[in-house]
């Protein structure tokens, strides 16, 4: 009997973590092309629109809503797989949610629930687990089966759709922080983006290792900056981890390839300019020199147009204790080819 | 063709509504079909349009899948310029609500939203959202060719609504319900509550709708009524008859064996025969709620086979059948479920106590005691019931009695064993057990052993120990024990760790085997394992004296507090009544420290004198 999603996660968790290479099986569909567990999701929120149902596919929800709310559970989960098929959960979560609140009077919540954690627990199909959680977000949680959630959000895959079920739980921000901690890729981008930093640790682990992930750190700077207070910290006291912290928010901050980033930041000049007083305070080290190339050079272009900072950041980069680390990068950049 | 968005009039969009334009007709007409549709106005959806939608649709009769894609499916995109989920009462746009109030004179505690009859009040928005619902059914649930006036719902639909017009100005209990109000309305009454603070007018219109139901054999309805009738309340007064013919309907359309054991009371006690047992009745209804588990036909079958009513006296088939439902409780016990499992193990004493099919003995009466004493306390953690208090006095009486019968010797300050049986036991049921041997002298070594948690689960299962030498019984994931003379092949050392899946003795070589994924991975042999109650504390409080007495010879006993140094069994003394002081017996007397007694010490009447 092919084993579940869940069941395949339990097998692999390691000191409540997931084995450090694992993932979850390639659907057929998606053979042709391999994606990391939570990238296709990760792609559709930030750089798709939400979809638009056709009629079957909303009729194809209603029934596997009405075969959830019947208790027959694995009808449904046949109906959510074939739902996934043609429109992610990612994409028609509203509208699953949306009918679930408007029919609230005429669906059976407690087997709207019984449904929901069977499906996350005994299905082998991606989506239909996270239309599992989906459903679950709206239901009140016995103690006991928040675990699944919890298990199944350590895989990237499920990892926003556990988050999306953790912010709504008393004390929930707790377990969105402990799971931020244990994924790495897609997972952690989501858990950092709702991670709110109701406490100091949190705070510094955001402006330490919020923009830490394996897909791309641009994704999750703006919000780190923002979470960790980066611009409030800028004008008190930092320690030389905290600063080099800073120095790497900076740099993902002005690759605004995937996301908005520098040009979001508000009283970016004032902020940027604080940075570079400090920065004349510690020792810096290659990545802080990076840092400064990269926002020297993107101050000086035309439409931003910060000259005091492009200016911080020449004088900054002309000491001679700096040139070796200076020469490492650029023989970097032409040995990548990246810069021109 | 055309990108461009095109806005709809109100006029277009009523006509929509009431299903005289349809939106592929309206995408057609508008050139649009590349662009959106754009909706500038608000709509209210009401009943009136739904009303002529259905008339119309069923003029139009298309089929399931065109009423679906071009009419049904759209709206629910466009559901705001539409007003549907205002007009289903989900997002009321102006915060008032629709639809008559009952009347105060229908309803004379208006301010009270408890009553049952305000669950039969309608508003225009339940009337709405419910058709809205069924036709969202027609479309998800029937075949996309089957055309809609080939369905009988429409109509249906149609008479819902009219329904709901003709009820609305008349008063509120001689409106027309549909088969699913009274429905619902009833089932509010199985709540005793419900019944108890219910007014004449709710108590009439229950019955009214009830022998309504009954008359077309709903079930709802007959477990209503059958039930109200069985002893009789606010809703019915008691008529026997009445109840069992309701359960017999019940068992005949049901096949549920609920109703069987319900007649199996009615006929055991003679209740339609002017108090003459129909014990021939009563053994086939009880048969069968016993042969479905069900632990009341079990103990009466039981005892219809210890007293030989209507078959063969046999009281090893009425221990057999205790046995049952004991074993059944344990198992739910031990699951953690609330259950009876402390009435089961008071029983299980008797049968030994009394001698029930069995030899006499207080011993295994003495254990099943003390697991009904401890299940009946786990149990008074979560309820504070009153017949919960009468089992743990019942209790309590039989382990006083029984402990008088047990040898001289029989208590001890601990259990001693050289193949003690937790070890196998705590491995049942596919369970790893954690070992930890702790050498704490040459002679002593601490033993213990715990259950791990299954995978995905948090916590082992417990096991049910029960050692009667010291009084003791527990739920344990683990034991610790004392071993006295060990030997073993585990490596030597302060502290050895192993964990071992199954377990057995060695007769040869007065050992224990252990196991895990079917290698043997060492074995433990010693003269004496000492298992201790840690748990025992020492009673406190005051030093109390009692007296059993009783109201009428070989009647049921009851404990009274007593000061009166010279009360002695068999003296008469006077308590205070129902019905003032009464002269009673004295068959016990005893002494309790506060901590050991069944109920708060405030419970207890006195004794007022000797008589």
């Amino acid at each position: 009997m092919t084993k579940s999603l869940y069941e395949l996660i339990l097998d692999n968790i390691v000191d409540g973590r997931l084995k450090d290479g694992f993932s979850l099986p390639q659907d057929e569909n998606e053979a042709g092309m391999s994606f990391a567990d939570g990238a296709m999701d990760g792609i559709a929120i930030y750089h798709m629109g939400r979809a638009d149902m056709d009629a079957a596919a909303y009729k194809r929800m209603i029934r596997a809503i009405k075969a959830s709310s019947d208790g027959n559970a694995d009808e449904a989960d046949a109906l959510f797989a074939e739902l996934g098929k043609t429109y992610r959960a990612v994409s028609i979560i509203d509208d699953l949610q949306k009918y679930i609140l408007t029919h609230k009077k005429v669906l059976s919540a407690g087997n709207l629930y019984w449904s929901a954690i069977y499906i996350t627990r005994n299905s082998t199909d991606k989506e239909s687990v996270k239309f599992g959680l989906s459903m679950l977000e709206l239901l009140i949680f016995d103690e006991s089966d928040k675990e699944v959630v919890r298990r199944l959000g350590l895989s990237d895959e499920f990892a926003l759709f556990a988050v999306w079920n953790m912010v709504k739980w008393d004390n929930g921000n707790a377990d969105v922080f402990e799971l931020a901690q244990k994924v790495s890729g897609w997972g952690r981008i989501h858990a950092v983006e709702r991670l709110e930093p109701a406490t100091p640790e949190i705070s510094e682990w955001l402006l330490l290792n919020g923009i830490d992930n394996t897909v791309m750190a641009a994704y999750s700077a703006l919000t780190v900056w923002n979470s960790a207070g980066v611009g409030e910290r800028l004008k008190g006291q930092l320690t030389e981890t905290e600063f080099h912290g800073i120095s790497a928010i900076i740099r993902a901050l002005l690759d605004e390839g995937p996301v908005a980033g520098i040009s979001e930041v508000e009283d970016r000049e004032e902020h940027l300019l604080d940075y570079l007083a400090l920065a004349e305070r510690f020792e810096l080290d290659v990545d802080d020199c990076r840092t400064l190339l990269a926002l020297g050079g993107w101050a000086a272009q035309e439409d931003v147009e910060l000259p005091a900072v492009a200016a911080g950041c020449a004088d900054l980069l002309s000491a001679e204790e700096y040139r070796d680390m200076i020469d490492e990068i650029m023989s970097e950049a032409d040995g990548d080819g990246e810069d021109d | 063709m055309d990108e461009a968005n095109a806005a709809v009039t109100l006029e277009q969009i009523r006509a929509i509504a009431r299903y005289e334009l349809t939106f592929d007709q309206l995408i057609k007409d508008s050139g649009v079909e590349n662009g959106k549709l754009v909706f500038p106005e608000a709509y209210r959806f009401t009943l009136d349009d739904l009303r002529i939608a259905l008339t119309n649709l069923l003029a139009a009769d298309p089929t399931v899948g065109d009423f679906g894609e071009n009419w049904f499916f759209p709206l629910t995109q466009v559901d705001r310029a539409f007003g549907i989920d205002a007009a289903c009462g989900l997002a009321d746009d102006d915060g008032e609500e629709d639809g008559a109030d009952i009347d105060a004179a229908d309803d004379p505690d208006n301010d009270d939203h408890d009553r049952p009859i305000r669950c039969l009040r309608e508003e225009e928005s339940d009337i709405f959202s419910n058709i809205w619902y069924r036709l969202e059914n027609i479309w998800t649930g029937e075949a996309d060719d089957v055309h809609i006036a080939e369905l009988d719902i429409v109509p249906d639909l149609i008479k819902e609504i009219d329904r709901y017009r003709a009820n609305k100005d008349k008063p509120f209990l001689e409106r027309e319900y549909t088969d699913a109000q009274k429905r619902y309305y009833i089932g509010l009454f199985n709540a005793d509550d419900v019944v108890k603070k219910a007014s004449e007018p709710e108590l009439e219109l229950c019955r009214k709708f009830t022998e309504e139901l009954c008359a077309q054999d709903d079930t709802d309805a007959l477990r209503l009524k059958g039930y109200a009738c069985y002893g009789g309340n606010r809703l019915y007064a008691c008529d026997w008859r009445a109840s069992r013919d309701c359960m017999l309907k019940l068992y005949e359309l049901t096949d549920d064996p609920t109703y069987a054991n319900t007649l199996g009371y009615i006929y055991y006690y003679g209740r339609c025969n002017g108090g003459v047992p129909e014990y021939e009745k009563a053994f086939e209804m009880y048969a069968i709620a016993a042969a479905n588990g069900l632990h009341e036909g079990l103990y009466k079958l039981a005892d219809m086979f210890r007293h030989g009513y209507a078959c063969k006296k046999s009281e090893r088939t009425a221990r057999s059948l205790y046995g049952m439902v004991y074993e059944d409780c344990r198992e739910q016990f031990l699951e953690g479920r609330d259950g009876a499992f402390a009435d089961a193990a008071l029983r299980m004493g008797i049968v030994y106590q009394k001698g029930i099919g069995v030899v006499p003995d207080p011993v295994w009466a003495y254990e099943y005691f003390l697991q009904a004493d401890f299940a009946a306390k786990q149990r008074a953690k979560h309820n504070n019931f009153y017949g919960d208090t009468n089992v743990m006095l019942g209790i309590r009486k039989a382990l006083d009695e029984t402990r008088a019968e047990l040898p001289a010797n029989f208590f001890e300050e601990y259990i001693k064993t050289d193949k003690p049986r937790i070890f196998r036991q705590l491995t049942e049921n596919g369970y790893r057990v954690s070992a930890c041997l702790k050498r704490e002298d040459n002679d002593k070594t601490v033993v213990s052993l715990a259950r791990q948690p299954r995978r995905g689960n948090k916590n082992a299962a417990p096991v049910l120990l029960t050692y009667a030498p010291i009084d003791y019984c527990g739920l344990v994931t683990g034991v610790k024990l004392e071993a006295h003379g060990l030997k073993t092949s585990f490596a030597d050392g302060p502290i050895v760790l192993f964990k071992y899946d199954f377990c057995e003795w060695n007769d040869t070589e007065k050992r224990f085997d252990f196991f895990y994924d079917d290698n043997q991975i060492g074995w433990m042999a010693c003269d004496e394992y000492r298992f201790y109650n840690t748990n025992k504390t020492k009673p406190d409080g005051k030093l109390l004296r009692l007296v059993s007495i009783a109201f009428q010879p070989g009647g049921r006993t009851y404990d009274y507090l007593c000061d009166i140094p010279d009360v002695e069994v068999g003296d008469k003394v006077v308590i205070m009544g129902y019905e003032g002081e009464t002269v009673v017996e004295v068959k016990a007397v005893y002494t309790r420290y506060e901590s050991e007694l069944g109920l708060p010490l405030e419970r207890y009447k006195k004794v007022i004198r000797k008589y």
